[in-house]
């Protein structure tokens, strides 16, 4: 299973990542936890993850939206899906998600076989 | 600034009443002196008439006979008569005889008609013999009127002192009671400005029951309904400041010098461009780089500035136009409205981060929830499911709690505490056999007969909710087998004579960083944001204001691994000035 794709889950709360991980157990993803943006970026350059569930508020000083830019500019990290996961649903943190090149933004409360359905539809 | 006027009330009616009164004593002066002229010139007229008949029986028939010896006897007989002191007889051209009395002097002869004429005292009459229309011959006669004319002097003189005396008597009356009048306008002048000045006690003329009296009601009627005025600006927690027509600013209310700071000390008196620049120049630099003028100010709806505090203002303009139209003054008033800016910020931030904080458990709930149904679990795994979402439903019970308390306690709707008189001690125990009955691994330690105690005012179960948020957060940031100790004790503060009961709670827990300790007390900031340490966010916060309530507060101190010390301070009973529920 070399090629089995790679889903990195970062978030600040472990039951959070708890359901993500039960979410997604049956589909065909390799799983990868981070809980703050910096394990976050060094796990990326670590496993190569081809997709990333990505918290947007946490601890420390970058957030959700910041590690999704960065991904985004590096070339070589840009391929990589990210969809972001945020208890702040306005049209303006929306916005600010899709400038900083998500593909796709959830809400929290979210439906975890819609988010399972976008991911599969993401998907390459 | 006092000035006499020129066309003064007391000089005008001075003047008139000279005018008039010396216009009527001439017109009485010279009326009675040609009354008592006339009289006396008829009855002296009455005796030249009886010597008239004496001429012309005596004289006349003599004069035209020749007969010399018989004029002269006549003349002599005339002469004898009282006040007649010359005669001089003349046959036709030509003089016959002249007789005179001893003290006659030596003078010219010059023919009177009017009495007051004869200044030198004689009276000279001529009298004309006529035959057919024919002068032929004349007698004059010098009659003495001395006396006459000493009468009518004495007369003249009488009235003219009596004149003076009288205009002046008028004038002294006229100038004293003008000058009371004037005094008493003046005094009104004199209060109007001084209160226009500033002044609070001014003098006015009320005494009497006169027009001016009743103005000087008026005007006491208008500077207290001023006054009134006055001491609403004066209270009005709004800034409010007056130029003059002249561009000085003449008023400042205590609110303005509040609101602007020690700058605007000493504004009221200063040019009106004191106050535009020290406005423009405690202006937030990065807000308003580009206003250097007050009228684009005021075309804001609100300002920034640094006072140095900061604040946000809102000032308006309005303009007051002179009597005549010619010039205005201006009222300024300036609204300190960084405090309903500040709430209001803070009321949607908090109502943001409320719903923020209620979505994550949510998400859990909601997640799980969906997992269940969707797959086909088995026992083992479902149970860990549905405790997941049991304890998370919990977790967002607490936090819908923990959010309408804080409403609750912010609105004072039961703001009203239900205090009781006591030690407290009930509660400390109370809240010590709850935490220490949980399934944690630490240790408390509680020794109510070491701790100092004294009579406070309190809400049982509200200081009960305090101190167990301060004991389960002792609990929760404590490692297994960690101490927490509760103590209290009984504070004397000097400063405000005031006794503090303070309930202490020590733990030996994972502290906090001088950054985290300045966050506590914020809603919804927690030490560990993890998630791994259940909790709101919320319950410092709640602490907090339920300790203000009681008019105490709250001590921290931490230090990051250490451990936390917290301790709430409420004053004692005795020392106690009316608690704020009370009211």
């Amino acid at each position: 299973m070399a090629d089995k794709q790679k889903l990195l889950i970062v978030d600040d709360h472990e039951t959070l990542r708890e359901l993500l991980k039960m979410t997604l157990e049956f589909s065909e993803f390799e799983l990868f936890e981070a809980s703050d943006a910096t394990e976050a970026l060094s796990m990326v350059t670590e496993i190569h993850p081809d997709v990333i569930i990505l918290d947007i508020m946490m601890p420390g000083e970058m957030d959700g939206v910041e590690v999704c830019r960065r991904l985004k500019a590096n070339p070589k990290t840009a391929h990589i899906k990210i969809i972001l996961l945020s208890a702040k649903g306005q049209t303006e943190d929306i916005r600010l998600g899709g400038e900083a090149g998500a593909d796709a933004y959830f809400v929290k409360p979210f439906s975890p076989m819609s988010l399972l359905e976008s991911i599969k539809v993401t998907r390459y | 600034m006092k000035q006499r006027v020129k066309g003064s009330f007391r000089l005008k009616t001075l003047g008139l009443t000279f005018l008039l009164f010396v216009s009527f004593l001439l017109v009485i002066y010279f009326a009675s002196q040609k009354i008592l002229v006339n009289s006396l010139s008829k009855q002296f007229l009455v005796q030249t008439d009886s010597l008239t008949e004496l001429i012309t029986t005596s004289l006349k028939p003599n004069v035209l006979s020749e007969n010399l010896t018989a004029v002269n006897d006549a003349a002599s007989s005339i002469l004898a008569i009282e006040q007649v002191d010359y005669v001089q007889v003349y046959s036709y051209e030509d003089p016959l005889i002249e007789l005179r009395s001893a003290d006659y002097p030596e003078r010219e002869f010059r023919e009177d008609t009017n009495l007051m004429r004869a200044r030198d005292g004689y009276f000279d009459v001529v009298y004309h013999f006529d035959i057919e229309g024919t002068t032929v011959g004349k007698a004059l006669l010098s009659f003495s009127i001395e006396e006459e004319r000493a009468l009518l002097l004495d007369a003249h003189h009488k009235l003219a002192t009596a004149a003076i005396v009288m205009t002046l008597i008028a004038l002294l009356v006229t100038w004293i009671l003008a000058g009371r009048i004037a005094k008493r306008i003046q005094l009104l002048e004199d209060a109007s400005n001084r209160f226009a000045a500033g002044e609070s006690e001014v003098v006015l003329p009320l005494q009497g029951s006169d027009e001016i009296a009743s103005t000087g009601r008026a005007f006491e009627q208008m500077m207290w309904q001023i006054r009134e005025k006055y001491e609403a600006i004066n209270l009005s927690p709004d800034g409010i400041l007056l130029v003059s027509s002249n561009k000085r600013v003449t008023y400042t209310n205590p609110a303005l010098l509040n609101i602007l700071g020690a700058g605007a000390k000493g504004l009221c008196g200063k040019p009106f461009s004191v106050f535009e620049t020290l406005l423009v120049s405690i202006l937030d630099k990065r807000a308003h780089a580009d206003i250097k003028k007050l009228d684009r100010l005021i075309e804001l709806p609100d300002f920034r500035v640094h006072t140095p505090e900061f604040k946000i203002l809102r000032c308006i303009r309005k303009q007051v136009d002179s009597p005549d139209g010619q010039t205005f003054s201006e009222v300024f008033y300036l609204r300190d409205i960084t405090h309903e800016s500040e709430i209001d910020r803070m009321k949607s931030e908090f109502l943001t981060t409320a719903a923020h904080e209620l979505r994550t458990p949510l998400a859990s709930v909601m997640g799980f929830s969906e997992l269940l149904m969707m797959n086909d679990y088995d026992q083992e795994k479902t149970r860990y499911v549905a405790e997941t979402i049991n304890r998370q439903s919990q977790n967002l019970k607490r936090l819908v709690d923990d959010l309408l308390d804080i409403a609750r306690i912010e609105a004072r709707s039961d703001g009203v505490l239900k205090l009781e008189k006591g030690d407290a001690s009930t509660v400390v125990s109370e809240c010590c056999e709850l935490i220490s009955g949980g399934d944690k691994q630490c240790e408390l330690i509680y020794q109510p007969e070491q701790s100092a105690w004294c009579q406070i005012w309190f809400d049982a179960n509200k200081l009960k909710q305090a101190l167990m948020n301060i004991l389960s957060n002792a609990y929760k940031y404590s490692q297994e087998g960690g101490v927490v100790i509760v103590d209290t004790l009984v504070q004397q503060d000097n400063q405000e004579e005031a006794d503090w009961f303070g309930i202490r709670v020590t733990d030996q827990g994972i502290g906090m960083s001088e950054e985290q300790l300045a966050h506590v007390g914020e809603k919804f900031y927690r030490a560990d944001d993890t998630g791994s340490i259940p909790g709101t966010g919320l319950g410092m916060a709640l602490t907090s204001e339920i300790i203000s309530l009681h008019n105490g507060h709250m001590d921290i101190t931490s230090q990051l691994g250490q451990g936390t010390q917290v301790t709430l301070w409420i004053p004692s009973a005795d020392s106690m000035v009316e608690l704020k529920a009370h009211g």
